[in-house]
């Protein structure tokens, strides 16, 4: 039915957004479909004294024997006060995995995400390592909408995004416990079908502005070759306390890497990929500014990369190694006009850069 | 109870990178030399012949590696890095520089089927602490 003229829409509530965006895929191959799907749910928190990065996945893996379908795997990676990361990655038996009675929720051992009464419950433990989490996340500001990222000739990645929640809980680190109290935090899912090892690499970072409300959050993705000579999209968008107030995207948008961040000692899981896949010491950036601009609206960035931790993922069919994902604590400063009115915020960040074929 | 041993270890692991991440082992296959493991217990010889690995006890090796369990689990663990544990006497390589390179090759395609391969982590706990006609029949080879 279509609204009613001279009468704005009604908009959908956030949480309906969430329940159509938020919903496990699963891999074809569960019902006689070709297989070669990834998806995953990822949750990420920046608190005073920890952040937390948790990572859900469902992904086909083929091997010698055959193909796995819809393996689940839990990434729980978190940082403490003094900088240094902990976490590791634990597969799980799918008689240890359980969808939940809404179409997001999942269970893989002792991990689980739930979406209920207008907000996300996540635990996680890992099993061999001193870490665990029990975190309630209310969102509070409007999804971005589904977007399709072309990977060039590898495939195509979706993702939904609720940009901004407020985490409240407790994490577990190394013997210590550590309270969120409406800690900021964000949240995606993102499946498609490709191979790891193809022709592309990405860019990702996303920065809480902290402070005065309403509060700036913004998302900047970017989608490279593997070589990271071509951009194939690219685009800032920015939300202004539950609104999404502004996307500038593909070549109104330029970025320039500075500096080089050390990656030696760093975290590399799992663990045994630091004998594969040695630490290149000058393809990560100290310092990531992304400058978008149209019309009358400028959005200027900077993200101060401090340290990181990596995911090494295998790389997928006749390519040998590891495509190599850095996530890297940051701190970003953001300055801009927007329809006329000048803003500047600054807050914690999480930048995430892929290194295919290393 | 004793845990797997060195060469058990190598043999069942090898044997599951054929199955499991044919690619690797092939590629493992191509570039690996003789090389002599001494690993806490009798050395024992890994050579490549026609695309298949032979693991005896005689015959010359082209680089011999000399280390422990301990230090052999830090470095899966990555709690350790190859260079420290060479640098720290922990890991000792002696043969040519070529050999060495080449035992590096061996080495990445080796981790490379090692991740790729389901199984392979219950079997690396195996060799942490299980005789081998244990393991071998658990992982049905």
């Amino acid at each position: 039915m279509m609204a009613p003229v001279g009468r704005p829409r009604p908009r959908t509530p956030i949480q309906a957004l969430i329940a159509e965006g938020d919903a496990w895929r699963r891999s074809p191959a569960s019902a006689g479909g070709a297989p070669g799907h990834k998806e995953w749910s990822r949750f990420l928190v920046l608190g005073s004294d920890v952040d937390l990065l948790v990572n859900l996945s469902l992904s086909d893996a083929a091997h010698g024997e055959g193909m796995r379908v819809d393996v689940p795997r839990a990434v729980v990676l978190a940082r403490g006060p003094d900088g240094a990361w902990e976490g590791d990655v634990d597969g799980y038996a799918h008689e240890d995995t359980a969808f939940g009675s809404g179409p997001i929720g999942l269970r893989m051992g002792a991990n689980a995400q739930h979406f209920r009464e207008h907000r996300y419950t996540l635990d996680v433990r890992l099993a061999r390592r001193d870490l665990a989490a029990r975190l309630s996340l209310r969102p509070i500001a409007r999804p971005a909408p589904i977007c399709a990222l072309a990977l060039g000739s590898a495939g195509a990645i979706r993702t939904f995004a609720v940009p901004r929640l407020e985490a409240t809980g407790e994490v577990a680190l190394r013997g210590r416990r550590f309270a969120l109290d409406g800690a900021p935090a964000y949240h995606d899912h993102d499946w498609g079908d490709f191979a790891w090892g193809g022709d592309f690499s990405w860019e990702r970072a996303i920065a809480f502005g902290s402070g005065r409300h309403p509060a700036w959050t913004l998302v900047f993705r970017r989608i490279l070759d593997g070589a990271r000579l071509r951009a194939l999209s690219q685009g800032v968008l920015l939300w202004r306390g539950a609104s999404h107030v502004r996307a500038i995207q593909g070549s109104d948008v330029s970025v320039e890497c500075r500096g080089f961040l050390p990656a030696r000692g760093a975290l590399r899981i799992p663990r045994a990929m630091r004998l594969a896949a040695p630490a290149a010491a000058a393809d990560l950036p100290k310092r990531l500014e992304v400058r978008a601009a149209r019309g009358g609206d400028v959005v200027e960035t900077a993200f101060e990369l401090l340290d990181l931790v990596e995911v090494a993922v295998p790389n997928e069919g006749c390519e040998p190694g590891a495509t190599r994902i850095a996530e890297a604590r940051a701190h970003a400063r953001s300055e801009g006009r927007m329809r006329g009115e000048p803003f500047r915020f600054e807050g914690p960040a999480l930048v995430e850069l892929t290194r295919g074929r290393a | 109870m004793a845990a797997l041993d060195f060469a058990a270890f190598l043999e069942l692991s090898l044997r599951l990178l054929a199955r499991q991440a044919p690619e690797c082992y092939a590629r493992l296959a191509r570039v690996g030399d003789a090389v002599r493991f001494a690993v806490e217990g009798e050395p024992v010889r890994l050579r490549f012949e026609s695309g298949r690995h032979r693991i005896d006890r005689q015959g010359a090796a082209a680089l011999e590696v000399r280390s422990d369990r301990g230090t052999i689990g830090a470095l899966a663990a990555g709690e350790l890095s190859l260079l420290d544990a060479i640098l720290t006497e922990r890991f000792g390589l002696r043969g040519t520089a070529d050999a060495a390179a080449r035992f590096d090759a061996a080495l990445l395609a080796f981790v490379d089927g090692a991740v790729r391969s389901p199984s392979f982590p219950a079997l690396f706990d195996a060799f942490r602490r299980e005789r081998p006609a244990q393991a071998a029949a658990r992982f049905s080879l």
